[in-house]
């Protein structure tokens, strides 16, 4: 082993020391003006998720949190409620799977956006395609996923070779009907 | 616990890091040409991905309390660069064997994109610090499979007639893409076994 | 003149020549992970490449102050804190690339192109040939990587661009992209879902290989060939690997200089 001089050790340690400071320096810097932006843009896209899942609702309630469940109250024009927006979430495949559900008054789905997904390209990705998710608008009630045709209004569709995928999505509706039916439906109340 | 099986058997075999995430492909084509090589490099990367994991676990959620989340990536790295050396360090000066077996690749996993890969993917899926350790050793393991039975082609492939534009390289890929698609073939078995 | 031709030099070469993807076989990970649509291996090209002239710039400036023996380190900090720039900007801006990038945005900082020409290059060379060099070198990575995403998207989903208007949509670009499957199955075809598959990858990337082969074979350049450790920016760290070892990564023997700038380095850190 070498013997090091003092200096040797001392003057790449403060050098590479104050790059560090430098760059963590920048980078704190253009945090503070890029995270204002990343949050707005998130709260706007989950506005725009919110309309495309509740359609009839003209104005949204605050989010509530419970029971590991998210959700907010639709009002309509003049301040009834129409539905509620969930956003639930499932392990996928590739990682977890966040849903947001649109479930109008009668705890019918009137739409469904994937929020974030992982999964194969090609295979689970399919998930996010409009001709997928639509064939839950309309469902109420626990669905359940089959391969093949859907022959029973309860019943879901598989994606070709993605059936743990479009279970995930599925489970997360799910979890979103039942927290609905037991806290929030005409009948809970 | 059917998790944590889950967990493994995606790893080792359906989400296997280097045949369905493309993570460590350099070592992956660079270094199986021969089994003992391949054994060494992937036991080396199953070692340094637990200790980075368990290293960096503590890290990222001092740096998420602080809302320093955006120093992740910068000291993830720094952390990995600096604990391959300390390993490479320890190797070398108690345990001669082991370093002998492992320590000539320590250096090159520095900037294995699995190490930092499974490392990352363990902070965005939110794992626990037990699900984040198995998670490793899966991808871990699933390497050292991938890279084992590659090994096992690529020394087949030596006799083999090949024609004159697809030698070396371009029939490696080839047959990395044969070896990943028969991959494919686990894609039901965490469904199958009731993991899920 | 001889200044600007070896400039215009430094910028061409890693467009074709010394294309860090199909040539040098540098920076594969990316190159196999997000071509499964050509929008999105042009948005981690455009990002590689935004890295790679910045860390050029800077560790080309600073290549006189930074201690030899924590270079290594030192680039990893520099260049780990660009990649964290782009994903800032990228998550501000361009949202729905950082949902399709993923992890793979974060791990521009081990991809080998960076690291290596920081090594090779850019510690040696003036700012303006780094930039340069940074800058062909993107532009080739990004060029291999849009025709693999290309032939994968056509081949595999039956599209071509779609999702252009997510990565430009800030540039106020509407254009969705071409959609070739209902064309497809009025004809009875659907599209070779294998093809955006990780095996699909691999094929691709072998074909395109072994085409790139062939031109330089007709053109009497060497071959593209897999260089183990040669191109590997820690390569010069792996010195007590006998030469045995070493010529089996592909490296040279050792030589009495990189042992003893390495062993330094290892005292050292």
């Amino acid at each position: 082993m070498k013997k090091f001089s003092p200096k040797e050790i001392i003057l790449p340690t403060v050098a590479l020391l104050v790059i560090g400071l430098i760059c963590s320096g920048i980078l704190a810097f253009v945090n503070n003006v890029t995270s204002p932006i990343i949050s707005k843009i998130n709260y706007e896209s989950e506005v725009k998720s919110r309309k495309v899942v509740l359609p009839d609702a003209k104005s949204f309630g605050d989010p509530v949190e419970k029971d590991g469940v998210s959700y907010v109250e639709g009002k309509s024009a003049d301040g009834e409620t129409v539905g509620f927006v969930f956003t639930t979430s499932a392990k996928g495949y590739g990682g977890t799977i966040s849903v947001m559900t649109g479930l109008d008054a009668d705890g019918k789905i009137t739409g469904l956006q994937i929020l974030s997904i992982d999964e194969t390209p090609g295979l689970g990705m399919n998930a996010k395609k409009e001709s997928w998710l639509s064939q839950f608008t309309g469902k109420s009630g626990t669905l359940s996923v089959v391969k093949g045709s859907a022959s029973e209004s309860e019943q879901i569709q598989a994606i070709t070779s993605a059936t743990i995928t479009s279970k995930a999505v599925t489970s997360a509706v799910n979890t979103a009907t039942e927290f609905y039916n037991e806290n929030l439906s005409k009948e809970a109340a | 616990m059917k998790f944590y099986i889950a967990l493994l058997v995606m790893g080792l075999l359906t989400q296997n890091f280097v045949l369905a995430k493309f993570l460590g492909i350099c070592p992956f084509l660079g270094v199986s040409k021969k089994l003992g090589t391949a054994v060494g490099m992937s036991s080396a990367v199953v070692v340094v991905m637990l200790i980075s994991t368990a290293a960096t676990y503590p890290i990222n959620n001092f740096l998420q309390s602080h809302d320093l989340g955006y120093l992740q990536t910068i000291v993830c790295i720094l952390v990995i660069a600096a604990l391959v050396q300390m390993v490479e360090i320890i190797l070398k000066k108690f345990m001669p064997p082991l370093y002998n077996a492992l320590g000539i690749y320590l250096p090159l996993i520095t900037t294995n994109c699995a190490v930092l890969g499974v490392v990352l993917l363990n902070f965005d899926n939110g794992y626990t610090f037990g699900q984040s350790m198995i998670n490793s050793l899966g991808g871990g393991l699933g390497f050292m499979l991938a890279m084992v039975l590659f090994a096992g082609v690529r020394q087949k492939m030596e006799t083999c007639d090949i024609p004159e534009s697809l030698k070396g390289l371009p029939i490696t890929l080839i047959a990395a893409s044969l070896v990943s698609l028969s991959f494919v073939g686990f894609t039901g078995i965490v469904e199958g076994m009731g993991l899920m | 003149m001889e200044e600007k031709r070896s400039l215009g030099k430094e910028f061409t070469k890693g467009i074709i020549k010394e294309n860090p993807v199909l040539r040098l076989v540098l920076g594969t990970c990316p190159t196999l992970a997000v071509t499964t649509s050509a929008i999105n291996a042009i948005g981690m090209g455009i990002a590689a490449t935004i890295v790679l002239v910045c860390s050029n710039v800077a560790i080309s400036a600073l290549r006189k102050v930074i201690p030899s023996k924590v270079r290594i380190p030192a680039y990893i900090v520099i260049i780990a804190s660009f990649v964290t720039l782009v994903q800032m900007v990228v998550k501000a801006y361009v949202p729905a690339l950082n949902d399709a990038l993923g992890v793979y945005l974060p791990l521009i900082v081990v991809n080998c192109i960076i690291l290596g020409r920081a090594e090779a290059f850019a510690s040696k060379n003036p700012v303006g040939a780094s930039a340069l060099d940074g800058l062909g070198m993107g532009v080739g990575f990004t060029t291999s990587l849009f025709i693999m995403g290309t032939i994968r998207e056509i081949l595999g989903a039956g599209t071509f661009l779609s999702g252009a208007d997510n990565l430009l949509g800030i540039l106020g670009v509407t254009f969705k992209g071409f959609d070739f499957t209902e064309g497809l199955s009025k004809i009875g075809l659907a599209p070779m879902t294998l093809f955006i598959l990780p095996a699909g990858g691999f094929f691709v990337f072998g074909m395109l290989i072994a085409l790139a082969n062939k031109i330089s074979d007709e053109k009497g350049l060497s071959k593209a060939e897999l260089h183990g450790c040669k191109h590997c920016p820690m390569a010069s760290t792996c010195t007590h690997m006998s030469d045995e070892q070493r010529a089996e990564c592909g490296m040279s023997a050792k030589t009495d200089e990189n042992v003893k700038t390495a062993d330094g380095e290892a005292g050292n850190s």
